[in-house]
């Protein structure tokens, strides 16, 4: 038997990804994040000296320890089993991504385990993400320069 | 008459205990009744989750012999083997347990291929009670093959659920009244292209149809000579496409097929396609169907273990997940 | 799942109700101005669904709140009407501000009537605009 025939009845019997199933979760997983976010956000503006741009910051630091809890239960996982990318792309899922290789080094110590691995996944998050900070402020850039948007 | 990969036992060497332990999740498989020993602490009370994955396997080790009355000291052999980098649970276990030792590797398949071995033992006079078997512990092998465990990815279908559970089995010469080892088959590296890691029954599949038409062929068997016929860790998915490749040799009788990861948690969906792990056949070889040889309820099975031979790095490479079945067939007189 | 699905469903209902929050136009005038203009100003500007505006001794500060779509030009239509409202009064500290920190301390501001502190708060308001993330 050759590979492109296996190849054909592999995939006449494995199960297709239910993209449209998996997209639903991951919208009402991430909406339902970013909404406890903006509570949290208006919390913050409604009780203390915050306004609707400074208050990111504490709201950002808040998800981060809300996820820091939620992955020490280990709960997150089973957020990120059901929601997918939906858990992975708001900054709980780069918490999650950050604690949970903490977590799992801890046994090799502190600076060689938990120093050294703790951005094993999160440290491409880091570099992409500064990457396409760049890119998006470049395309920012040219929209303001073309009037279609302000800084 | 010398056949390649082919080994037959005519003193037939016996399994005369087994001793299997498992994790605390484990305790939702429906053999759990079978197993010694559950822990109710995933790494057993042990300080990392390597040293339990030792523990977990010494503790095997230890209630297989105490079956038998023994103590490790009386064991020529030590034949076991892990999915840890270097095998390190293993050789910790050794190095506790004082017994001769032979790291055994061939993945998912180590608890078939250590098996053979401890026959050959015994089959060529070496050996008077070797001790054999494979364990896996879930956190430290999904550690070593994936994401952290709390690491919030998603798992498809296809994935499998990396079971905590140690089989170990004590074989001797033969005796009666107990499981004997007829004879077996080395498996070939059968490597069909596939590449994710998720879907490892898909890349095993091939491999186990391999082994049993060859072993089929090479010792005259008929697929309705035996009770049962159980491949080690395909899962739902691997095992639909090892049927489909059964059913394409030509063997339309496929009542007496089984496997072991599917059935592993019941099919429950919480554990996607099923368990594997190199625990999880030796765990259900060791428990279930040597409970059912025992009460005859058997009389000869066909276990078919697989392994799929990858490791993070070479899939990251963007190699292809080569994989192996060792076959053992073992009946009750 | 039970657990989710009840969540799902409370959350659903407090998205329902949090689009029940009111978009009104308040001016206040405690500085013997003429406000009419500032008010058809503001009113007029279609991007704009909400806004507070209080004239309070030589400061007016006008919180808006403006239409989802128009969410991205918010800065640059607040300036604009800043710029409006500064050749209007040229005589008053001028601050337009579309963050909604604003609207709301400017509503409490205009709700509350007790008179004392208010240029404090006023201050307060200014600081926080300015103020460097």
């Amino acid at each position: 038997m050759d590979k492109e025939k296996y190849a054909k009845i592999e995939q006449s019997i494995t199960p297709t990804t239910p993209i449209l199933k998996n997209v639903f979760r991951a919208f009402i997983t991430g909406g339902t994040i970013c909404l406890i976010a903006q509570f949290i956000a208006v919390f913050y503006m409604t009780f203390f000296n915050f306004t609707e741009r400074t208050a990111s910051n504490p709201t950002v630091a808040t998800m981060i320890f809300i996820s820091m809890l939620l992955t020490g239960f280990g709960l997150y996982k089973k957020i990120g089993q059901f929601g997918g990318a939906g858990g992975a792309v708001p900054i709980t899922g780069f918490g999650n991504a950050v604690i949970s290789a903490a977590i799992e080094h801890k046994t090799e110590g502190y600076v060689l385990g938990v120093g050294g691995n703790m951005f094993k996944l999160a440290g491409s998050v880091i570099l992409f993400g500064v990457f396409s900070a760049f890119l998006v402020a470049l395309v920012k850039t040219i929209l303001v320069k073309l009037g279609v948007a302000t800084w | 008459m010398v056949k390649k990969g082919l080994l037959t036992f005519p003193s037939l060497p016996s399994i005369v205990a087994t001793g299997v332990t498992a994790g605390p999740l484990e305790k939702k498989s429906p053999f759990h009744s079978h197993f010694d020993k559950i822990y109710d602490d995933e790494s057993c009370d042990a300080k990392t989750n390597e040293h339990g994955h030792a523990k977990l396997m010494e503790d095997a080790c230890m209630i297989a012999l105490s079956k038998l009355g023994k103590v490790p000291s009386d064991a020529d052999f030590f034949l076991v083997g892990d999915l840890v980098n270097q095998m390190t649970p293993s050789n910790f276990t050794a190095t506790s347990i004082g017994i001769p030792y032979i790291g055994v590797f061939a993945a998912c398949a180590t608890s078939v291929s250590s098996m053979l071995l401890a026959a050959l033992l015994t089959e060529s006079g070496m050996s008077q009670l070797t001790i054999a078997g494979s364990a896996s512990q879930h956190n430290a092998i999904e550690r070593q093959f994936r994401y952290p465990i709390e690491y919030g990815a998603q798992k498809g279908e296809t994935a499998q659920w990396t079971a905590t559970a140690a089989g170990i089995a004590a074989i001797t010469p033969h005796r009666n009244g107990v499981p004997s080892i007829v004879c077996g088959t080395f498996g070939k590296a059968v490597d069909m292209g596939m590449t994710d890691p998720l879907n490892m029954g898909a890349a095993m599949a091939p491999a186990a149809a391999d082994t049993l038409k060859r072993h089929l062929e090479g010792h005259n068997k008929q697929v309705s000579d035996y009770d049962c016929i159980m491949t080690g860790d395909l899962g739902k998915n691997g095992f639909a496409i090892f049927i489909k490749l059964v059913q394409n040799q030509g063997i339309t009788n496929i009542d007496n097929f089984s496997d072991a990861g599917m059935e592993f948690y019941g099919k429950n969906p919480d554990f996607m396609a099923g368990a594997s792990g190199a625990g999880c056949s030796a765990a259900v070889y060791l428990s279930e169907v040597y409970a059912k040889l025992l009460s005859k309820e058997y009389k000869k099975v066909l276990l078919i273990a697989t392994g799929a031979l990858l490791s993070p790095m070479s899939f990251q490479q963007g190699d292809t997940i080569p994989s192996i079945a060792h076959a053992i067939e073992l009946t009750m007189k | 799942m039970i657990i989710i699905r009840h969540l799902l469903l409370f959350l659903s209902l407090v998205f329902l109700l949090a689009g029940c929050v009111p978009n009104e136009f308040r001016f206040e005038n405690r500085a013997n101005q003429n406000i009419s203009q500032a008010e058809v100003l503001v009113k007029e500007d279609e991007r704009i669904k909400g806004a507070a505006a209080l004239f309070y001794d030589d400061h007016l500060i006008v919180g808006i709140r403006v239409k989802t779509f128009s969410r991205f030009n918010k800065t640059k239509i607040a300036s604009e009407l800043e710029t409006s409202l500064k050749e209007l009064y040229p005589e008053l500290s001028v601050l337009v501000s579309a963050d909604s920190k604003i609207l709301t301390e400017t509503t409490k501001l205009i709700l509350t009537s007790k008179d004392e502190d208010v240029k404090e708060d006023i201050h307060e308001l200014i600081a926080l605009v300015e103020e460097q993330t």
